[in-house]
């Protein structure tokens, strides 16, 4: 990864952008996760960027 | 060999540096020998064991639990990677970074709330904990931000400082509040597409800032929106039939609605002891509840056959208790006992009580009065009694 690249953004980017096309399909009614798939992926999302942001130098 | 006579001044013999391997042995992680972390590629060097050892145990150990990979994930966390080339010492991540510390600050309260509430959140007087509990996280997200905002400064902390810090995280937090609640407001009354098309579009600035600088003060209010979303998509909340506290007291099966009795947020009570209950009455009545509490009152004499379901909460049915994620109940099933409640309820996040009590005061369970304070083992033998007629 090149030096420039704010990688907490990229990151949560990332993740923000995976949780809310699932959740886009989810209240279109494409998808039926269920709670309990619903609420791990919202908790990997979170863990995923709270561990990015915590982890990073600056 | 020189066998000439030791010139060198005084002043330059000074004691020799002991060498590194003189102290106690120190574990780090490698920085040459490493696949993920260097967690394993330090154990070995540590333990002088080839690392494959290791590698090969954290793997294997995912089938067992997963043990290994936390136990990975601490070691990360809190064993200090090997020194760089001109690098002094080596630095845990754990002490390397404020951020790391308000991240596990936040794990910690919420898991400590989830804990907590999962032991008094449906108790009855559950208003009253729950917010406690929530101005105990707001009050120690905001002390974790203001000393991680403090904490590196050299200048000494000043009090001014301080509230500031603390002003402006509980402004942002009340930002960040009114947004998850619109968030949410919009996931239960079917907007919640605008609300994810919002975080995806918030995902890609994010991701194209990444490559500008970044823009890390997006994430918060992308999280704001995204998570209440998903937490009312997941238990499929509906707001429909507004907020607050209900009341019904039929007096004939006539004047029960057909579509059933609806409330979005709060506490509905529906008490159909004042019915005109025949021996042969079959009573029919459906709930549906978002969040909260729904209590059905029925007499001792009435079988309940109750339909009921929550995504994450509370069924007790005449006593019978049942509790957790995604709980359905048919109760007794089909029967033709009569009299007979047939109840149709779903509550997406709450409890739903059905009191088979002559005597019992539902007013009791309203918020700030306390529990509804009734024997189940009584109630059970009294829906057995009715359901056996």
């Amino acid at each position: 990864m090149q030096s420039g690249v704010d990688r907490v953004s990229l990151a949560s980017g990332a993740a923000l952008l995976v949780l809310g096309v699932l959740l886009l399909l989810e209240q279109e009614g494409t998808l039926d996760l269920g709670f309990n798939l619903l609420t791990a992926l919202v908790a990997a999302a979170l863990g995923t960027i709270l561990l990015i942001s915590g982890l990073s130098d600056d | 060999m020189n066998d000439q006579p030791h010139t060198e001044p005084t002043e330059r013999l000074e004691p020799p540096t002991p060498p590194p391997d003189d102290g106690p042995r120190r574990l780090t992680r490698s920085r040459r020998d490493r696949m993920v972390a260097g967690v394993a590629g330090g154990l070995g060097r540590y333990f002088a064991v080839d690392p494959v050892i290791f590698r090969i145990g954290f793997a294997v150990s995912i089938f067992f639990g997963g043990l290994g990979v936390l136990a990975y994930a601490v070691l990360f966390l809190f064993v200090p990677s090997e020194p760089a080339e001109g690098e002094e010492e080596a630095v845990a991540p754990i002490q390397r970074s404020g951020w790391l510390r308000v991240a596990l600050g936040v794990v910690v309260v919420l898991a400590a709330m989830s804990a907590i509430g999962s032991l008094v959140f449906w108790d009855g007087n559950w208003g009253d904990r729950f917010w406690g509990i929530a101005w105990l996280a707001i009050v120690a997200l905001l002390a974790a931000a203001a000393y991680s905002y403090l904490r590196d400064r050299d200048r000494p902390v000043r009090g001014g400082a301080l509230l500031a810090a603390i002003a402006l995280g509980f402004l942002a937090a009340i930002g960040l509040g009114i947004l998850a609640l619109a968030s949410a407001f919009a996931g239960a009354t079917g907007s919640g597409a605008v609300v994810a098309g919002v975080v995806i579009v918030i995902g890609l600035m994010l991701i194209v800032a990444a490559f500008r600088g970044g823009a890390r003060w997006l994430i918060a209010p992308a999280l704001a929106l995204a998570v209440p979303l998903a937490l009312v998509s997941a238990a499929d909340v509906s707001f429909g039939g507004g907020v607050g506290q209900r009341d019904y007291a039929p007096t004939s099966p006539a004047a029960i609605p057909d579509d059933g009795y609806e409330l979005g947020i709060g506490r509905i009570v529906v008490d159909l002891r004042g019915l005109d209950w025949q021996p042969t009455s079959v009573v029919h009545a459906d709930i549906d509840l978002g969040i909260g509490q729904a209590i059905v009152a029925v007499p001792e004499n009435v079988c309940v056959s109750a339909v009921a379901e929550t995504k994450a909460g509370d069924l007790d049915i005449a006593g019978s208790d049942s509790d957790g994620f995604d709980v359905f109940t048919d109760g007794v099933g089909p029967t033709p006992a009569t009299p007979r409640l047939e109840l149709d309820a779903e509550v997406d996040v709450g409890q739903l009580r059905v009191l088979n009590d002559n005597d019992v005061d539902v007013e009791e369970g309203h918020f700030h009065r306390g529990e509804i304070d009734v024997a189940d083992s009584a109630m059970r033998d009294l829906q057995e009694r009715a359901c056996a007629s």
